[in-house]
């Protein structure tokens, strides 16, 4: 009985909300508030952390990139969470948006795992004397970008979208468990990378003059990767309803 | 909010030697933004002409 109760909410709540079309809709209003808020608190975040938080005691002004770098890291992991469930949600309840929007995180995902590689590299040479170590942390996330490579080339080498979606979806899937082997690495095995500076079950070991900065940096980077999602997905309705009134109408 | 930093404007940019990863990574990650939406933009157009 419950069971069906919640099937029926699920879908009439599909039916009228995860249509390609009135998400298209609601996101165009949506997306210039969005867009404008993250920046402000981006620039913001940006300016507290790198020009009025004190220099730290052990890594000086080098620490300054954990503005750049720990958002980056952080957003990596939560796209590839996104789009494990989007594509969880494709498959169980054959949601054509869900499969849209998998594909469409895909991209942004990519750039902001790079980001955070690059940023980890750049910050490893003042604090570790290299830029590069094959350590737990920095191999999984390696693993994680070329994750989001693979699946997209996986994706574009088929015709059919609906065969792509499928294989994409079930891989997405499976590729998850890489998040929690990323996210325990430091705690698992020894490890340049420090432990994590912030826990849901612990205080903070980053003082909150440092710390106020770097969660509005996370906030505002948020915002900004959420308009990119957005936009990825604008690209896969243009492509793939093409054909269909609606957006012919709409154009 | 704490005070400001540094004194000049040479120690923003130099940062006791830090300068250049802080903001080489600073760099990185505008363009990197930028980029995105610049190409996603451009893709959004494309697909829209081809519409019309």
């Amino acid at each position: 009985m419950l069971r069906e109760i919640i099937n029926t909410v699920i879908k009439k709540f599909i039916h009228q909300f995860a249509s390609p079309k009135t998400y298209f809709l609601q996101v165009k209003r949506l997306y210039p508030w969005v867009f404008y808020i993250s920046i402000a608190i981006y620039v913001v975040a940006i300016t507290w952390g790198l020009l009025f938080t004190p220099k730290d005691f052990v890594q000086g002004n080098s620490y300054r990139i954990i503005y750049f770098h720990v958002p980056a890291s952080f957003i990596a992991q939560s796209l590839y969470a996104a789009m494990a469930f989007s594509s969880a949600v494709y498959l169980i309840w054959k949601v054509k948006l869900a499969a849209y929007l998998s594909r469409s995180i895909a991209p942004v995902g990519a750039t902001v795992t790079l980001i955070a590689l690059i940023s980890g590299s750049i910050w490893g040479i003042p604090t570790w004397g290299t830029w590069w170590e094959w350590d737990a942390r920095i191999t999984s996330t390696l693993i994680l970008f070329i994750m989001y490579l693979g699946l997209i080339s996986l994706h574009n080498s088929f015709n059919n979208f609906e065969k792509a979606d499928k294989l994409f979806s079930y891989l997405a899937i499976i590729g998850f468990i890489q998040i929690p082997i990323i996210k325990k690495s430091v705690d698992w095995w020894s490890s340049l990378h420090q432990p994590a500076s912030i826990t849901i079950s612990d205080k903070p070991s980053i003082d909150p003059v440092m710390l106020y900065p770097l969660f509005l940096s996370i906030i505002g980077f948020s915002g900004l990767v959420a308009c990119l999602v957005i936009l990825s997905s604008k690209v896969q309705i243009y492509k793939r309803e093409k054909n269909k009134n609606w957006i012919k109408d709409y154009v | 909010m704490s005070n400001f930093a540094f004194d000049s404007f040479d120690q923003i940019i130099n940062m006791d030697g830090h300068g250049l990863y802080v903001w080489l990574v600073f760099l990185i990650f505008l363009i990197s933004i930028t980029t995105s939406f610049i190409v996603f933009n451009s893709l959004i157009k494309k697909y829209k002409s081809q519409i019309r």
